[in-house]
């Protein structure tokens, strides 16, 4: 230890110290002589006490600033450690409130589209009450005036005949005028009768959304129903306009089985979705894009699901139109080409009798892209497919 | 105000000392070791004329003229001659009062001696409560009243110890010696010297003047730890006294006695539970440089002195050894004026910080001076002497 050896370097000169004194002690000196040897005793006594509580005092401070730094390194490696956990925590935390924060902003976004559907489905609901009452109400007139038309049209083709033996006799020209008021009646009457039908066409589909589905879910093989659609659909599509060119493409899930839909109903909203999509794709070729009509339709099996796609490489839906699509009445089409019921049927099918799900993607000038789920409970009993009567 | 140093190995020494004297002293301040009779050494003061102000002692210290005495077994004293009037002392037994009641009893006496007293005491070094006594006299002499002294010593046998006037002696109580500070200027300092090192302690179990643990350890376990010790007979405690926080200025705690059986530590003083301490070490030069300094500053506050009384601790003669000489012999030469004092069981007076209190291995320095007669005459309203 640094302290003893400084107390014994010294010791050497200590002892040559003592027996210089006890040498001159024993010399037996003077009086005078005597008086100083004893205060160099002294001296020397007070010089070794000095030198022993030095070395003690030294002692005692060494072993208190051991303990000082080891209570410093053990209170530093408690805080470094309470610092480690500490910290520790936090980033636990952080996670745990970032995944919080994510868990509760996707249940905001679905409580908002919840909400959005649920306004829709009540506005569907409640307009669809209300264009059922009109359409009721309006349908017996209308059939009178069909048929009060249709009876009008028998009774000139009978006046005509009944008239034409008397006109022979009163001369040709009397007779040509009789005669052309005959037809421009018979032609008024023509008219009243056709807009007549139009107006029980509308009125027909309006009361599609209040009938109350009556069908009766069946096992059906969705890819045949999907098929004979599309077919409808385009020849249909043919048969009003003959300028019509789109090409349908299907991809078919061969694994689909039989799926548990309404099938009249379903294809009823089928053929809205792709008889729309054949529309889109046939006035993009002749608008903006240019490109071939094309409708590809696909179909897969999810899990608990069958999805249905419908995408057609048309001009899209912009932005500000696609929150309206589904309401009843509204259309894009040209006025007298639709009737803005098709979407709005499709969704009453889909969402309100199949439990499914009609959603849209769409990029302006490229494609728009239909998408239903209906849902398909894996419990649901397998039944081999009805065949649906070919079309 | 004239002053002497007596200092003699026994009572005939002491009587032909007064005899050579050439002034005639009213007062003596006394202290003898418990081997002479107290009442038999007051007897001699007495019958010189002189009222008494005395107390047994460890140690008795006399200092004039270059000539420094550190003895055991005498007796030493301060005679001096202020007027009868300006001075009076009061001897108080215990007769089962505690040590605040004391405090406050010669407090009162005090307060009613003088309108301005400045005081001066000694009391039983093992039955008082230092921090007590101080305690009471300050609450009825008022916070400012110059207040020092020391517990009476029995040469360490821890038996039996005295304070005694001229009147008496009692072996449990106090003596109050009250000057008219109008007249005689009493002030003093309580200084220390040892410096705090290693960690703040806190005392976690106490209970009066016995400490049980501190930081949750036996405190005899901690002084040995420290010390370096192997035996619990080795323990020099009064070498590493604590020093108490009392929140603004510190006071020192020496351990007195072991307890073995309980691993407990007797202090000369008392140690508040919950208190936090440290050790305070330091070697014999480092004391004496360290209190020198604070005496020095003393001194040159409070100009000359008369006479200087000193009550310097027991366990500070243990630890300065041979070198208690050199510190006694500095401070006489400070002012020139006759000292004598004794090695006390504490000490009371204010620190360097301004309070009193009561401490232990400090040294208590008290400057005597009688002011300039036109101020005399004033402030004594005493009736009985």
């Amino acid at each position: 230890m640094p302290d003893n050896a400084m107390a014994s370097d010294i010791g050497p000169e200590l002892d040559v110290l003592r027996s210089a004194l006890e040498a001159l002690a024993a010399q037996g000196a003077s009086e005078e002589m005597s008086g100083h040897l004893a205060a160099i005793e002294k001296a020397y006594q007070k010089l070794l006490f000095s030198l022993d509580r030095a070395r003690k005092d030294k002692e005692v401070q060494f072993r208190l600033l051991t303990r000082t730094t080891t209570d410093l390194r053990t209170a530093l490696a408690e805080t470094e450690d309470r610092v480690r956990r500490r910290t520790r925590q936090l980033q636990e935390r952080t996670e745990e409130l970032g995944a919080s924060n994510q868990a509760l902003e996707q249940a905001l976004a679905d409580l908002k589209s919840m909400q959005a559907q649920l306004v829709h489905s009540e506005k569907m609901a409640s307009l669809g009450q209300l264009t059922a009452g009109i359409a009721h109400e309006i349908k017996n007139p209308l059939n009178f005036v069909i048929n009060f038309a249709e009876v009008s049209l028998d009774l000139i083709r009978e006046l005509r005949a009944e008239l034409r033996p008397m006109l022979a006799l009163a001369g040709s020209e009397r007779a040509s005028v009789a005669e052309e008021l005959l037809v421009d009646l018979e032609q008024n009457v023509g008219k009243v009768r056709e807009h007549g039908g139009r107006a029980d066409g509308i009125i027909r589909s309006m009361l599609l959304h209040s009938r109350g589905h009556s069908g009766t879910f069946q096992p059906t093989d969705l890819n045949q129903l999907l098929e004979e659609y599309a077919k409808l659909a385009y020849h249909g599509m043919r048969a009003q306009d003959s300028g019509f060119q789109v090409t349908i493409e299907t991809a078919l899930d061969p694994g689909l089985g039989a799926v548990n839909v309404v099938p009249q109903d379903l294809g009823r909203a089928l053929l809205n979705v792709i008889h729309n999509a054949c529309y889109a794709a046939d006035a993009g070729r002749r608008g903006n894009t240019g490109e071939p009509g094309l409708v590809l339709i696909s179909s897969r099996k999810l899990p608990q699901a069958v999805e249905v796609r419908v995408r057609d490489n048309g001009n899209g839906i912009p932005p500000e139109l696609r929150e309206k699509i589904f309401d009843p009445f509204f259309t894009t089409k040209p006025t007298g080409v639709g009737t803005g019921l098709g979407l709005s049927i499709a969704f009453e099918i889909v969402v309100h009798q199949h439990h499914g799900e009609i959603r849209v993607e769409t990029e302006p000038g490229k494609f728009t892209e239909f998408i239903l789920k209906i849902p398909q409970p894996v419990a649901a009993p397998a039944a081999t497919a009805a065949k649906p009567s070919a079309g | 105000m004239q002053s002497a140093i007596i200092s003699a190995p026994g009572p005939e020494a002491v009587k032909s000392a007064l005899q050579s004297l050439a002034f005639q002293p009213t007062v003596a301040l006394v202290f003898a070791s418990i081997t002479h009779s107290p009442e038999s050494v007051a007897q001699i003061f007495a019958q010189a004329g002189m009222q008494v102000f005395g107390a047994t002692s460890a140690g008795e210290i006399a200092v004039d003229r270059g000539a420094s005495t550190i003895a055991e077994r005498s007796i030493t004293a301060l005679v001096l001659d202020p007027p009868r009037s300006s001075f009076a002392t009061q001897l108080l037994p215990a007769n089962g009062r505690s040590s605040i009641e004391l405090g406050r009893v010669a407090g009162e006496w005090g307060a009613a001696t003088f309108l301005s007293p400045a005081l001066l005491v000694v009391a039983s070094g093992l039955t008082t409560d230092g921090e007590q006594l101080v305690q009471g006299i300050l609450e009825t002499a008022g916070p400012d009243v110059p207040l020092f002294g020391g517990l009476a010593g029995d040469d360490i046998r821890f038996k039996q110890t005295w304070v005694f006037d001229a009147q008496g002696a009692t072996d449990g109580g106090a003596l109050v010696l009250a000057f008219d500070s109008t007249r005689v200027a009493v002030s003093g300092v309580a200084t220390s010297g040892w410096t705090a090192v290693g960690p703040d302690m806190t005392v976690t179990s106490a209970t009066g003047n016995i400490v049980h643990t501190i930081d949750g350890q036996p405190a005899l376990d901690i002084y040995k730890e420290y010390l370096g010790l192997t035996n619990d007979s080795d323990i020099l405690i009064p070498e590493y006294p604590l020093q108490l926080d009392r929140g603004g200025h510190t006071v020192m705690r020496a351990a007195l006695l072991p307890e073995p059986a309980t691993r407990s530590l007797i202090y000369a003083g008392t140690v508040p539970q919950g208190a936090t301490v440290r050790f305070s070490c330091a070697s014999g030069i480092e004391i004496i440089d360290l209190a020198l300094e604070q005496v020095r500053q003393f001194r040159n506050q409070s100009g000359p002195a008369d006479a200087l009384v000193l009550f310097s601790c027991k366990g500070r003669h243990m630890a300065l050894g041979p070198l208690a000489e050199d510190e006694v012999a500095p401070i006489q030469a400070l002012w020139s004026a006759p000292l004598a004092g004794f090695y006390t069981y504490g000490e009371i007076g204010r620190g360097p910080e301004g309070q009193c209190d009561f401490h232990n291995e400090t040294c208590v320095v008290v400057a005597l001076k009688e002011r300039s007669t036109e101020t005399n005459g004033s402030g004594n309203r005493q009736v009985h002497a």
